[in-house]
């Protein structure tokens, strides 16, 4: 009966985890203890009515989102994939033909044994490769459906793939698009993909600014990404200082109804024209910082002349121009003008200052860099005024270095973690958002690298596939995660594993999420409770696209991830599973490099500022180490370099910016872009003067004419991508999330009464959402939160639940990414644009579907090797979820007593 | 802010260096005031992460490999 307390870290942040008997019993946040060490302490404005200064530190507990205290569920979750399976019609035919493709996602799967999969997939990989060449195999891993150094995508993932030979697919910035693609040619950052520097500008805000502009941002919900609630706290104490806080998007979100002084809801896809008319404003009543857009501003002018109507359409962009568009009265446009003109202002979109769902709309780089300019306009960089959107730049040790995920330093294919380094011998590349396009037409080109930070030119070099003299994809291996809730036009990706094409499929998951049913063989991974790793909290990698992340925490915490449970049932860790197959082809010591998981963990500790700070003993037995930040420590505010021209003291910065000089090709803010003049003159998506452009899906489309709603997809509250939400019921009892009716977790799309009414469409009504790419089956939320024009259905549903399985059908599962556009931003322009989805909504009048459709093939397998099992709807709807821990404690307490 | 220069630019990311008694270092990560470094050895990182300060008198013996 001895508790054991282990700790781990996820997606929402790092956790306590109480075991008794090999069963989990409760999952809690870190409590810091009394070596620990202190909090920092910023001096700043007191409350509204308090004293003259106050000294404002942060809890002593990491703070994560409740997603992180929900892994119980997620470990004995009704989906886990329990066992290798193979698909009951594949055929292993020598010639990889016949194969009943076109079965996938119909077909049923088998029970395997673990020897009888991996000897399947390592034979097939050694015909394919025998046949077409290294590059005929591809493999595409989910964003961060794991948390850890040693599991990370880009770490055992990466190293068995480079070192097998692969075409690799090139992940797109899908979280924040427009930042990505257009930010850079007005201020440069490409290296950090766009987003600003917002190092130590939450002292800044506390001490200086007085209204905060949250444009397209929900802290609350995207919790600066991968920080937990850590951040919440600083909002609530600039609120209690009477700091000003307005929202703008078309969904009046969580944030936004607890926090806001105004809501503004705009038309989706118009935020660009409510920029023109602020800048319209400043421009005619002279409220910007004419000192330093002279100094600073590069073709500031023209841009004007644009804005008053004197560039080639004639049109000046006065408040009442952006009143058409966005839906938002002129008289408010002008009060938010000024507000933000007369007070020392912040601001952003989305969760790190350059995200947000503006952001992945078709106007979407526009918005991003008129956003830029504005903030330019009011003098960036200058105490209180900064691009900063409440989620970052707490104090830090800058010079405690431990790796993050995309830091190369941090990867176990790469020295120095790895002796030897994993390299890719094959060039052919796919895009990510295209593979179903490339595979079933056999042809695709497309500009940009993916995530370009190495050079604003790496955007347009250009891609074909397949690449000359190379073979096309015949196998692919899809590892973690679905993207039937996360990309475009989802369904054909149904097509796609359909072909016969795609010879073989392998999906590796812990879940049996949306793709997992079209492959030909399944190959259970185990949770991150059920290995040993090591990470930090929110750090993306120090020299990484979100250099120093971890300043959207108030402590820098290390986290030991302590094996908490053996594997359930025949799951693996990823490191076990690729190290079989890299056994099977020749290579396995090689993989290893003979190391177990817990090696690996180490080499980082040892690599690392960390092992100067604790021993590997004390580290593993603690769990966990909290950095400390000096007492004194040394502020390098972002952008202050800047506005003051001094040489740039913040970290991850360029030589040029010594210079005092920003990333642009003039070193200045480009208000008409050099970049885009020299690398895309003719750029239809991407102007050289940063222009609103009518959604090419949008209000004034002829489509609307047809499908009269807008649909937003924002990052979700209730998943991490398409993680949490769709293993963990205990989510689904939260009303604004789902609703269970018989068997299937309905997701929640929001409808403004007025149309509501229109549609004769209650509170709770079923509502189908349609267009011609597809339909999914929501229940309906009637509420005034949302604009009149919008639908607002959270994106990355991780279940995908079709009614006719294996076909392009009713989805009711909230994959509403199936009626989003497959069309990348620009022809130059290779985002994607979600929120730039039209639709129609009719009240569902017609049978309610009664089986649970989505994971009777789980209970199939699961019955075959146990009777005895727990059925999903069993596990759903709770008393599985006791027979599994039942289970489990009896085999460990035999075990333990023998 | 102004007088603190970031003298780590007067070395090169991932750049090699050599020291005095030949030992070759690679240049891997440059924190605020700190040049991050691991040895190099037959081509290979090998060893613990090595902390240079750009301003020490071992920063300064630092040349080009």
């Amino acid at each position: 009966m001895a508790e054991k307390i282990t700790h781990s870290i996820c997606v929402g942040g790092p956790i306590a985890i109480h075991t008794v008997d090999g069963v989990i019993r409760r999952i809690r946040p870190i409590i810091f203890d009394n070596n620990d060490p202190k909090g920092w302490v910023i001096k700043a404005r007191s409350k509204v009515g308090g004293a003259q200064d106050a000294e404002y530190t942060p809890n002593r507990k990491a703070q994560p989102a409740f997603i992180a205290l929900t892994e119980k569920n997620r470990a004995y979750s009704y989906d886990r994939i329990r066992y290798p399976m193979i698909r009951e019609d594949f055929v292993e035919t020598p010639d990889g033909k016949n194969r009943n493709t076109e079965n996938r996602g119909k077909s049923e799967y088998r029970r395997a044994s673990w020897d009888e999969a991996l000897d399947l997939v390592a034979r097939e990989i050694k015909r394919l490769q025998a046949t077409y060449g290294k590059e005929t195999i591809t493999a595409c891993t989910g964003s961060h459906h794991s948390w850890g150094l040693v599991g990370y995508k880009l770490s055992t993932f990466a190293r068995f793939f480079r070192m097998l030979g692969y075409t690799e697919i090139k992940d797109n910035p899908d979280s924040w698009e427009g930042f990505t693609w257009g930010a850079p040619h007005t201020y440069g950052y490409y290296w950090r993909l766009g987003g600003t520097e917002a190092f130590d500008l939450l002292e800044d805000a506390l001490q200086n600014v007085e209204t905060m502009i949250m444009w397209s941002h929900d802290p609350d919900t995207t919790r600066g990404g991968y920080a937990g609630n850590e951040s919440t706290m600083w909002r609530h104490w600039l609120d209690d200082m009477g700091v000003q806080f307005i929202y703008i998007d078309p969904y009046n979100n969580f944030s936004s109804v607890k926090q806001a002084d105004k809501w503004f809801g705009p038309r989706p896809g118009t935020d660009a024209a409510l920029c023109e008319g602020i800048a319209h404003v400043w421009i005619t009543e002279g409220l910007y910082d004419k000192e330093y857009i002279a100094k600073h501003g590069h073709r500031f002018d023209e841009w004007a002349d644009y804005i008053l109507g004197k560039g080639v359409d004639k049109t000046p962009k006065d408040p009442k121009w952006a009143e058409e568009e966005t839906g938002i009265p002129a008289a408010d446009i002008k009060a938010l003008a000024r507000r933000w003109a007369t007070t020392k202002t912040m601001g952003g979109s989305g969760l790190r200052g350059g995200f947000g769902g503006v952001c992945r709309t078709a106007n979407g780089t526009e918005f991003a860099r008129l956003m830029v300019q504005l903030f330019a306009m009011q003098g960036m960089g200058k105490p209180g005024q900064n691009i900063w959107s409440g989620t970052t730049g707490a104090p830090m040790d800058y010079n405690f270095w431990f790796g993050g995920y995309s830091d190369p330093l941090s990867q176990i294919a790469n020295q120095p973690i790895a002796d030897k380094t994993a390299v890719n011998p094959v060039t052919q590349k796919l895009y990510r958002p295209n593979v179903p396009d490339a595979i079933l037409d056999g042809h695709y080109e497309w500009y940009g690298e993916g995530f370009c930070g190495g050079g604003i030119d790496l955007e347009f070099t250009e891609h074909i596939y397949p690449e000359p003299g190379y073979n096309k994809v015949h196998m692919f291996w899809r590892y973690g995660g679905t993207f039937m809730g996360t990309m475009l036009d989802t369904n054909k990706w149904i097509k796609m594993y359909q072909s016969p094409e795609l010879e073989f499929v392998v999906n590796q998951d812990i879940h049996f999420h949306g793709e997992a049913r079209f492959a030909d063989v399944i190959l259970p991974a185990c949770t991150n409770l059920e290995r040993y790793d090591i990470g930090e909290l929110c750090n993306s990698g120090n020299g990484g696209y979100q250099s120093h992340s971890q300043t959207g925490n108030s402590w820098q915490v290390v986290v030991f991830q302590d094996k908490a449970i053996e594997p359930l049932w025949d799951s693996q860790s990823d490191y076990w599973i690729f190290a079989q197959v890299a056994e099977r082809l020749g290579w396995g010591k090689d993989f290893t490099e003979g190391r177990t998981e817990l090696d690996w963990c180490k080499r980082f500790w040892e690599k690392s500022d960390l092992c100067e700070r604790i021993s590997w003993e004390d580290f593993t037995k603690k769990g966990y180490y909290v950095a400390p930040v000096p007492e004194n420590w040394e502020r390098h505010p972002g952008f202050r370099w800047f506005a003051e021209g001094y040489p740039c003291d913040t970290p991850n910065h360029k030589p040029f910016q010594e210079e005092g000089k920003l990333g642009t090709f003039t070193g200045k803010f480009e208000f008409v872009s050099e970049s885009l003049l020299y690398f895309a003159p003719d750029d239809e998506a991407r102007t050289p003067i940063a222009t609103y452009k009518p959604s090419w899906e949008g209000h004034r489309s002829i489509k609307a004419r047809k499908y009269p709603f807008h649909l937003i997809t924002p990052h979700p509250r209730f998943d991490y991508h398409t993680q949490h939400n769709s293993s963990t019921p205990w989510i689904w009892e939260i009303p604004e999330n789902r609703k269970y009716i018989e068997g299937n977790p309905y997701l929640v799309a929001r409808i403004h009464p007025e149309k509501a009414a229109e549609k004769g469409i209650k509170d709770g009504d079923l509502i189908l959402l349609f267009n011609e790419r597809g339909s999914v089956l929501c229940v309906a939320r009637v509420t005034y939160r949302v604009e009149v024009n919008t639908i607002h259905a959270y994106g990355s549903s991780g279940i995908y639940n079709p009614t006719v399985p294996g076909e392009a059908s009713m989805d009711i599962g909230g994959c509403v990414n199936i009626l989003s556009p497959g069309k990348l931003m620009g022809s130059k322009v290779p985002g994607m644009a979600p929120n730039s989805t039209l639709l129609d909504v009719v009240k569902y009048e017609g049978e309610v579907p009664k089986t649970q459709y989505f994971e009777y093939k789980l209970d199939k397998v699961a019955l075959q090797a146990d009777p005895d099992a727990e059925t999903c709807v069993e596990i759903i709807e709770g008393h599985g979820f006791e027979k599994i821990q039942a289970k489990v404690k009896a085999a460990y307490v035999g075990k333990v007593s023998e | 802010m102004a007088n603190k220069i970031m003298v780590q630019h007067l070395f090169k990311l991932n750049g090699l260096y050599k020291e005095p008694d030949g030992k070759v270092l690679k240049i891997v990560l440059s924190e605020v005031y700190n040049l991050r470094c691991f040895e190099v050895k037959d081509g290979n990182l090998t060893g613990p992460l090595i902390k240079i300060h750009p301003e020490s008198d071992r920063a300064k013996a630092l040349v080009e490999a």
